[in-house]
């Protein structure tokens, strides 16, 4: 009897995923390479995809550059526990995950459109935010500043501050300190929130799509670019776009699944 | 110590409030700025509030069938270890990475006219795209990861060896289940429903994708939020994202409230550990 619950058990688990993750993701692939390889590379290589392609990923570059150099120093602030403020700057992290993508685009547009006050004290000094660049980055900074910090602070705790103490103790510098103490420790943690990040960045869609207004070679990402296209009824050029991503995700995945087991140990509760 | 410099914690303060504390407060200020009568009139429409209802309906149904099914799959890889438990693991993570858009559009794909399989259900009846199962599924989609993710490190923390105990006293699977598995995982359990009921909420890539938003009808709160923007209307949208930060706050006070109870209980788990093995 037992035997028969424990085998149904796993059988509904696999029906389940299969059902809800598993055909989807196969479904896109085959959907787009229904027409054949010729069709599908027109789509991807047509001027407009591989700009909003190029688009995407200048994004998520400058987006990680960005959450690098944030969220390590909030990272320690919110772990060390000993400067004041941390309980606030931890608030701050954990609010993206309550916001919806649509609403952080709209916070965004509220304060540097082009009729808000910031928008235009940066308009004279010639800087466009919004439906421009930076205010995708901003967008997408937003919504993926919680990944780094999130893998890195459990792990600045466990690792606690002898060893840096010990550092200091023996002549070393801070950044020699951060290069040859901290990173190193760090690297699985920082790794794998990076890989977050780049998930989440690459496939930002809500809060884009508000902040970008979405301009055909000028502010279309991936993401957007698979939307404008499907309203449009491009279906061929929409999936070939989509199955580019799902693969992109997908390679994401292995190197995620890779970071697992490497680093497992210093990651925490994956 | 060294790196907590005045200058570098200056610095990192100010670009959170640019980026976090001055829109979203601006949005506060936005919603409000008609004063509170012209507030409520705007989340008091038919539409925004068909939008509301249908967001915490179908966001709850997501959250209860998810924590259910993570449960399953969480006890599944932790305890069974099945064949491919290796690929099952990664296909849990593959919602985490695939775009929203592309999910949403790997629904329609999959479940529209076109395909065999939507074929085969509208033959019987049952239509996924544009209507509410689509919305359905596509946040059953987007959250299985928040719910396995969630009570996997739970399952790991059990002692087994109170399950052990359980069965030699020869209680049935049953009860075992009900009376010493689910107790302790029941904050766990508390803190994967409360993740994906506010996942389910804030959905909007996908969700735009299926349901073909018609108004009182498919359209969910995110989604009216674009289209208020999309008419200029920033006012009214502002007031809708308030309400529904409103909602997505108040289940993150719940599952605070939930975390810090979990906190006593392990606190006392632990006193009784260290009295037993000091008896020992």
């Amino acid at each position: 009897m037992s035997r028969i619950w424990r085998i149904s058990g796993s059988a509904i688990t696999y029906l389940w995923l299969l059902a809800f993750v598993g055909i989807p993701f196969v479904a896109v692939l085959t959907g787009a390479l229904a027409g054949g390889w010729r069709p599908f590379w027109q789509c991807v290589t047509s001027q407009e995809a591989l700009f909003a392609l190029r688009m995407t990923g200048e994004i998520t570059g400058v987006t990680l550059l960005v959450n690098l150099t944030l969220g390590v120093p909030m990272a320690f602030w919110i772990a060390r526990k000993t400067v004041p403020g941390w309980r606030m700057v931890q608030w701050i992290v954990e609010l993206p995950l309550a916001v919806s993508p649509v609403v952080a685009g709209l916070a965004l547009i509220v304060v540097y459109g082009p009729n808000a006050l910031l928008g235009r004290l940066l308009e004279t000094v010639h800087i466009k935010v919004a439906f421009a660049f930076p205010g995708m980055v901003l967008a997408t900074v937003f919504l993926t500043l919680p990944f780094i910090v999130h893998e890195t602070v459990p792990a600045i705790r466990a690792i606690g501050n002898t060893q840096e103490q010990a550092a200091y103790v023996l002549g070393a510098s801070p950044w020699r300190t951060l290069w040859r103490v901290w990173l190193p420790q760090l690297k699985w943690s920082l790794l794998y929130g990076l890989a977050l990040t780049t998930a989440r960045s690459f496939g930002e869609f809500g809060a884009v799509l508000v902040v970008s207004g979405s301009i055909v070679m000028v502010t279309e990402t991936a993401t957007l670019f698979v939307y404008q296209a499907s309203v449009n009824s491009e279906l061929q050029a929409a999936y070939a776009v989509s199955a580019t991503l799902a693969l992109a995700s997908f390679f994401l995945i292995v190197a995620m699944q890779f970071l697992k087991r490497v680093g497992g140990r210093s990651l925490r509760g994956h | 110590m060294r790196f907590e410099r005045p200058a570098l914690y200056s610095l990192v303060s100010g670009v959170l409030v640019f980026i976090f504390v001055l829109p979203l407060g601006a949005v506060f200020e936005q919603a409000f700025s008609g004063g509170w009568f012209s507030f409520v009139q705007a989340v008091t429409s038919p539409i925004a509030l068909r939008a509301f209802e249908l967001t915490v309906g179908l966001a709850l149904l997501t959250a209860i069938l998810n924590t259910a099914m993570g449960l399953l799959t969480a006890v599944v890889l932790e305890r069974r270890r099945p064949p491919f438990s290796i690929a099952l693991d990664a296909v849990i993570d593959l919602p985490l990475s695939i775009p929203t858009a592309v999910s949403g559009l790997m629904l329609v794909l999959l479940y529209g006219p076109a395909s065999p399989v939507g074929r085969w259900l509208s033959q019987h009846g049952v239509t996924v795209v544009y209507t509410r199962l689509g919305i359905l599924f596509a946040l059953l989609f987007v959250t299985v990861p928040y719910a396995v993710r969630t009570m996997q490190p739970a399952i790991q923390a059990l002692d087994i060896r109170q399950e052990e105990a359980a069965w030699i006293l020869g209680a049935s699977g049953k009860r075992v289940w009900l009376r010493v598995i689910l107790p302790v995982l029941r904050h766990a359990l508390g803190s994967a429903f409360l993740l994906t009921f506010t996942r389910a909420m804030i959905e909007f890539g996908s969700v735009v994708m299926v349901s073909g938003n018609k108004p009182m009808h498919t359209e969910m709160a995110a989604v009216y939020i674009y289209g208020l923007l999309e008419n200029y209307d920033q006012r009214g949208a502002s007031a809708a994202s308030v309400v529904l930060m409103m909602f997505c706050a108040i289940a993150f006070v719940i599952e605070a409230r939930i975390l810090a109870l979990l906190g006593r209980a392990r606190a006392v788990a632990c006193t009784k550990a260290e009295g037993e093995t000091r008896y020992v």
